[in-house]
């Protein structure tokens, strides 16, 4: 067989040279005509732009005393991608094409089953590229436990963009942020910060007014804001009091840092030149008077009292002076994140003190006998006497008086606080007068003082009846009686009490109660809220002869012989007032106590009023022992201070609050109260319909045995119950914050 | 004058040439892709003794008559094929997950290139002279058939280590000897015909997912169609590196050891993995050295194919000629596929560059493949152009 070679061999040839050819064509291609695409394709360094956040604005008082300021805080904080990432490159260059990365099985529910669910072990590579470079440097975390891993964890599941950095911590010195600086070249994802953190310069202070700020949540900042940053930090936001509320005018504005990737994706340097400085935002500036806020806590601390709260209102304006609750907290526990023992005393703690009494919602007993009187004025009813015999019957009810007063004008009615001449004058003024007055007066409805934690309170008018209770009667004597001394359905804030209190005292001009004076850029003014009216009593028909008789009636009450708060008497000083006791059932935690809410609300001076005060003692024993007393101390010392007298304004420590029964509130260093409080016709138990126990926003069931009766009137059933309002909302909605709340530094 | 001098001045100097000028740039290409990664500063000077090795190999292969092979292919390939057996259950994983070395000690052998070597002898043997021992190996069908065998069995068994890449030099050597190994062209046309029928049918069925995304990917890539994030994530990581690193180089390229680059920073220097010694080592070579850098030793490899077909031309009988066409295709096989793969071209499969990766084992065979070619050129006839008689041992057994 003839081999016929040649023409294979050159076949042959020919598919080796096709071969190189191909190659050098290909390469050709790659490297002359496709050149410049690549070149410009070389991963090289990187501009990031970075988001520093903008320096939050301080809050001062009236007086420009800075309440609220900032602190540098030195972090760490990790981007968590840039950590995978770098951890991908390495294993692809150990392992290979083929590289795996480590895994993490967790369980999940998911559509109700509890499932295995697979993700990157981010904590054995985050220990791997981050903690332990950083053990060497000694700038590790000592308390980096599996609780703190699986925080981590859920950061890196719930952030799988990597935009939002990991705060690995907060808590470094200077030297160790500065040592940190110039070593942490080679950790790539691993960023040290300066942050301005906030600080309550006087710790429990004021804490219910300015409330906190906690870490930027950016699950709540819209996705264009983060993907314009390649690294996002967000701004501390305000989550309780002003900085919620005020939070648009105390944020900053965003500064911009240029930082220097190199190709690998390592944090190399800053581009000093492109550096944007974060702007500050405004300062806010409160109508709160430090000195006065500073008196009214003194006051409530000094007393002794568990829980309780002091309004402070001007009656001119409307400004709120001070605003204090017991028990309190410091919210400087709250930034940049609480600890979770803290956390547990704050809420083990029975007393609720993230609770702004001063704008929580409760029976007001006696004192609402004002607002009744208003609304007499209004329904010309002033001129009304009625004869006190002890006690009225109402469906065959009998509601009873504390004593047996006989005939008595509106004045006199005040001032013994006689229930019989309420029942009386509040059906004659009838349910429709008392809904239209009460609005006015800012009863029922939310003030709109800038707290978002206020309560609205219960103003049971018609319409409110017909929408809350629309099986019972509006048009009952016995409904509008219960209301005429402030039971019944009846709820009220101090602060609205405090309000109402401002609008007698100024002769029936309602002013919307608020915290906010001025804003203020530096020393430029940006924006000075002037007083708002809510409504002018005037046009209701309550003209100022027929609100000089409600103030003459608290004159009386402190001044008058008979009057149920002589004892809050001020020597040199006329002021007028009101006290009220109110006994009521509450649920703490699963038991139920029976205790008196006691109240003073006042104004002074008589004449050209500054003040008008409320103040409420849970747990007190009459308004005219525990309440008025406080008031006194707050009316005498926050008038002396035009006198000269002096508070000097310090950090407060938190107060726990009791539940101790408090008979008399004294000062230790003032002179006891010599006028008893016995002789005081002054009573909370009004009577109330046998039947029903209902309460509006819980039910507490009320077994006639489990009422502790006073003074011999066993005949009624108290009506309402006090609702403690909902704490201000720290520990909310999202998964996972939790976790990030209760990081233990 | 000794018949051995004789034979040693008759090599083909040439080749050899060829061979030193690949090897020694190959050296220096090592030297450059294993520059600034700690744990490989002495792969240059490892690869200069393999060399050495290699070559003793070389002139040992040069020297004796390749009619010997006869019978020591035969043993050889039973041999090899045991070793690629064994390999399954005394092999060492290497680091992606194959299982293709055995371990000798401190040697480390890889079967699969022992057994291409021995795959070429056979394959020579049955194509250019089994047919003069026995009357039925005329059929070419009957050659093809046993040819196929000889070669199925072992790329299968190399493909389950898996090492995609020997097992796909198994095909163009085969399809080489075919051609040349006097197959009628209508079996050819047949066999070319067959293959891609049956083609789509491995795709679908034969290729897991991950392995039709990775060839979906190099279409893309090949096209130069857009990648996603997932694909340069995964599967085309490497890849566009490699593409980045190749298109950046240019005319002129980064210089030895990257030296036109601030701070030496090339792409081979921070992305490539530590394959950049040996799969890699093209794409390094471009990235370095450029377009004409990289012409040249294309230029040399096609210069060493062209001399060893030159060699074919001369050879002494069919068997020779055949051995010389196993190697070469061989060879472009492993030069095209490795370069091809550094261009994205062709799949990546992880085949060495011949001469230049960095390699001790392959070095060693490579080396004694060149040396068969030599043997074949050393015990040629005198005069090509003069038809040989059909059969040529009379002719042989002068000298």
């Amino acid at each position: 067989m003839v081999v016929k070679y040649k023409f294979r061999l050159y076949l042959f040839s020919l598919l080796v040279l096709t071969g190189f050819v191909s190659l050098v064509a290909r390469l050709h291609y790659l490297q002359i005509v496709k050149h410049d695409e690549y070149v410009k394709r070389v991963p090289g360094e990187r501009k990031l732009r970075a988001r520093v956040p903008g320096v939050r604005g301080e809050i001062k008082d009236r007086n420009g005393i800075v309440l609220a300021a900032n602190k540098p805080s030195f972090e760490v904080r990790v981007n968590l991608f840039d950590v995978v990432e770098e951890k991908r490159r390495l294993e692809r260059i150990r392992q290979g094409k083929d590289f795996k990365l480590p895994k993490y099985v967790y369980q999940e529910k998911d559509g109700g089953f509890l499932r295995n669910k697979s993700e990157i072990d981010i904590a054995a590579i985050f220990d791997e590229l981050v903690s332990q470079p950083l053990k060497q440097m000694g700038l590790a975390r000592p308390d980096y436990d599996e609780k703190e891993l699986e925080k981590l964890r859920i950061h890196f599941r719930t952030n799988p963009g990597g935009a939002v950095p990991w705060v690995y911590r907060t808590d470094l010195t200077f030297e160790e942020f500065s040592r940190f600086a110039e070593n942490n070249l080679q950790l790539p994802g691993v960023f040290p910060e300066v942050r301005p953190m906030r600080q309550y310069l006087y710790e429990a202070f004021a804490c219910h007014i300015l409330g906190y700020v906690r870490l930027p949540d950016e699950q709540l900042t819209p996705k264009e804001e983060r993907d314009k940053w390649d690294y996002f930090v967000g701004d501390d936001f305000g989550v309780a009091g002003v900085e919620k509320t005020l939070d648009s005018y105390m944020r900053g504005v965003p500064g911009v840092r240029m930082m220097l990737r190199n190709e690998k994706g390592a944090y190399v340097g800053e581009i000093e030149e492109e550096y944007v400085p974060p702007k500050k935002g405004n300062d806010v500036c409160l109508t709160i008077d430090a000195r006065i806020q500073m008196i009214a806590e003194r006051a409530l601390r000094e007393s002794g009292i568990g829980r309780g709260a002091v309004a402070v209102i001007q009656p001119a304006t409307g400004e709120v002076l001070a605003m204090a609750s017991i028990p309190n907290y410091d919210p400087n526990k709250f930034v940049p994140q609480i600890d979770a023992e803290d956390w547990n005393v704050i809420r083990d703690n029975e007393a609720n003190p993230m609770m702004n009494r001063a704008i929580g919602k409760y029976v007001p007993g006696s004192i609402y006998k004002i607002a009744i009187s208003i609304a007499g004025c209004a329904a010309n009813k002033q001129g009304m006497h009625a004869t006190c015999t002890g006690s009225r019957s109402y469906g065959g009810t009998s509601m009873a008086c504390m004593g047996t007063h006989g005939t008595l004008s509106l004045t006199d009615g005040i001032m013994r606080s006689c229930n019989c001449f309420f029942f009386d004058y509040g059906n004659a003024t009838g349910i429709e007068t008392y809904g239209k007055v009460g609005n006015i007066l800012g009863l029922g409805r939310k003030t709109g003082i800038e707290l978002d934690e206020e309560s609205a309170g219960n103003l049971p008018s018609r319409p409110w009846m017909q929408l809350n209770h629309p099986g019972e009667n509006w048009r009952s004597q016995g409904l509008m009686a219960n209301s005429s001394i402030g039971q019944g359905y009846v709820l009220v804030t101090p602060l609205q009490m405090a309000s109402v209190t401002a609008i007698v005292a100024n002769g029936g001009r309602a002013y919307v109660p608020h915290l906010l004076k001025r804003v203020m850029r530096g020393d430029l003014l940006v924006e000075e809220p002037p007083p708002r009216l809510s409504g002018d009593l005037a046009a209701a028909g309550v003209t100022p002869e027929k609100m000089e008789l409600v103030r003459k009636g608290m004159w009386k009450v402190v001044q008058g012989d008979g009057g149920t708060a002589r004892g809050a008497a001020i020597e040199n000083i006329e002021i007028g007032g009101k006290t009220g006791t109110a006994d009521v059932l509450y649920k703490v935690g699963k038991r139920t106590i029976q205790e008196n809410n006691t109240w003073f609300i006042s104004f002074a001076p008589f004449e050209n009023p500054k003040l008008a005060v409320c103040t409420l003692v849970q747990g007190g024993h009459r308004g005219g022992s525990s309440a008025a007393p406080v008031v006194k101390r707050v009316i005498e010392q926050s008038l002396a201070l035009e006198q000269g007298y002096s508070v000097a304004v310090a950090p407060a420590k938190e107060i726990k609050g009791h539940f101790n029964f408090v008979e008399r509130v004294s000062f230790p260093d003032d002179k006891p109260l010599l006028v008893a409080s016995g002789d005081e016709a002054d009573t909370g138990n009004a009577g109330g319909r046998a039947n029903s126990v209902q309460t509006e926003d819980r039910q507490i069931k009320v077994d006639e045995s489990m009422i502790r009766r006073r003074g011999g009137t066993s005949r009624a059933v108290p009506r309402a119950r006090p609702v403690e309002q909902a704490p201000p909302p720290p520990p909310p909605q999202r998964p996972g914050f939790f976790q990030r709340l209760f990081r233990s530094r | 004058m000794t018949p051995l001098f004789r034979k040693f001045l008759g090599l083909n100097w040439v080749i050899f040439a060829n061979i030193i000028i690949l090897i020694t740039f190959g050296v220096y290409a090592i030297y450059n892709a294993a520059d600034g990664r700690p744990g490989f500063e002495k792969q240059w000077s490892d690869q200069v003794i393999w060399t050495c090795i290699g070559l003793v190999g070389f002139f040992v292969a040069s020297l004796i008559d390749y009619k010997w092979l006869r019978f020591v292919a035969w043993p050889m390939y039973i041999v090899a094929l045991g070793g690629v057996i064994l390999v399954k259950y005394i092999g060492t994983d290497n680091d992606v997950g194959a299982r293709s070395w055995i371990r000798f000690g401190g040697l480390s052998i890889q079967p699969s290139q022992l057994m291409i070597l021995a795959g070429i002898a056979v394959l020579a043997i049955v194509f250019g002279d089994l047919q003069r021992w026995a009357r039925v190996f005329r059929s070419p069908a009957l050659r093809i058939v046993l040819g196929g065998i000889l070669t199925v069995v072992p790329m299968v068994l190399i493909l389950k280590e898996p090492d995609l890449g020997s097992a796909a030099v198994w095909g163009p050597m085969f399809c080489g000897m075919l051609l040349v190994g006097s197959i009628p062209f209508r079996y050819l046309i047949a066999l070319v015909l067959l293959v891609l029928t049956v083609l789509p049918l491995a795709y679908s069925f034969g290729l897991k997912e991950y392995q039709q995304n990775r060839i979906i990917v190099f279409r893309k890539m090949l096209l130069n169609e857009p990648l996603t994030r997932e694909d340069l994530r995964g599967d085309a990581w490497t890849q566009n590196y490699l593409q980045i690193a190749v298109g950046s180089g240019g005319m002129e390229g980064k210089g030895p050891l990257s030296r036109k680059v601030l701070n030496q920073k090339s792409i081979h220097r921070t992305f490539f993995p530590h394959e950049a010694i040996n799969d890699f080592i093209s794409g390094v070579i471009c990235e370095e050295f450029g377009f004409r850098g990289m012409l040249l030793l294309i230029s040399a490899f096609s210069m060493l194919m062209f001399q060893c077909i030159f060699v074919a031309f001369y050879a002494r009988d069919q068997m020779g000629r055949l051995l010389v066409v196993g190697v070469v295709a061989t060879m472009m096989t492993y030069i095209f596929m490795n370069i091809g793969m550094n261009l994205l071209m062709v799949p990546i499969t992880g085949l060495p560059l011949p001469f230049i990766s960095y390699g001790g084992t392959f070095m060693i065979v490579v080396l004694f493949m060149f040396g068969i070619v030599q043997s074949v050129w050393v015990h040629r006839n005198i005069s090509p152009t003069q038809p040989m008689p059909e059969d040529s041992r009379s002719l042989a057994k002068e000298e």
